[in-house]
């Protein structure tokens, strides 16, 4: 089974380290890496990871640091198979819209409860995950019987035009 | 002592218990809240609005891992109007009550961390 790389990217170390902990008891195969920032992340995307845990403010540090939003836009573009799912302190409504169409898996308030609902988040995402190959096997096997229907109708047809059959 | 500040419950259903887990973050959260609530004042003085928001914004959770409810207004109040850039005068006396209130939870989370080493 392939191990499953999962960035954590958030400049509160406490929240960091405690997500970390929460992911590593829940699922003890994943690796996980912890960033300070976004440009610490893009740095580190060739370890090709499957999912990205990302804060929305990654400037409470590093002042020149980019937002969440700009580093979810980058990873969307240039990586199609790490699914991001932003975290933020802020739970309005604009702010989770933002994320959403910039391309998040999905988004999750930091507060207490923040761990259980990212825990949810990738439990969804693996059954999304799921659908989506199960999608593609079954696309694959429609393709492979509808060739196959083609030749046995192309061949009849030959049979039947150089009167080997009837 | 009895703890007027703190409410581990949270904490101690995350570590499930785990005592050397409690300590952890009850340490990491006794090194960087002071440093929060003195880049706060000092953000107040400089009226460096931005940055204040992000501080409070950021200070934020710590509070709640630590069950230091009664804060959580107070903290909220500075986001919101450093946000806005207004009340200054109230900013100010709302980082003295953080601070003020942090004081007696360090003292609380120091009595923890010695029941539980």
């Amino acid at each position: 089974m392939k191990k499953e790389i999962v960035f954590i990217v958030d400049d509160e170390p406490m929240h960091a380290q405690m997500m970390q902990d929460h992911l590593h008891a829940k699922y003890p195969g994943f690796e996980i890496y912890k960033y300070k920032t976004g440009e610490e992340c893009n740095e580190n995307m060739d370890k090709h990871p499957s999912i990205v845990i990302l804060d929305y403010h990654l400037d409470s540090v590093d002042k020149s640091a980019r937002n969440g939003v700009q580093i979810l836009e980058h990873i969307v573009k240039k990586y199609s198979g790490t699914d991001v799912i932003m975290i933020s302190g802020q739970d309005k409504i604009d702010i989770a819209i933002e994320c959403m169409r910039a391309g998040a898996y999905d988004y999750v308030v930091k507060n207490e409860t923040s761990f259980i609902r990212t825990e949810n988040a990738i439990e969804r995402l693996f059954k999304h995950r799921e659908v989506i190959q199960s999608l593609k096997k079954y696309k694959q096997l429609n393709r492979i019987l509808v060739w196959g229907l083609v030749v046995i109708v192309a061949v009849s047809l030959i049979f039947y035009l150089t009167g080997i059959i009837g | 002592m009895e703890y007027q500040k703190i409410n581990l419950s949270f904490l101690e259903n995350f570590t499930r218990n785990d005592q050397a887990k409690m300590v952890k973050y009850i340490n990491m959260f006794l090194q960087l809240a002071p440093g929060s609530i003195e880049t706060m004042k000092r953000q107040h003085a400089a009226a460096d609005w931005v940055n204040l928001r992000t501080t409070a914004h950021s200070l934020k959770p710590q509070l709640a891992y630590m069950g230091i409810d009664s804060l959580k207004e107070s903290v909220l109040r500075i986001e919101e109007y450093a946000g806005e850039a207004k009340n200054p005068e109230v900013i100010a006396t709302l980082i003295a009550t953080v601070e003020s209130g942090c004081r007696d939870a360090f003292i609380e989370l120091q009595d923890v961390i010695q029941k539980l080493s």
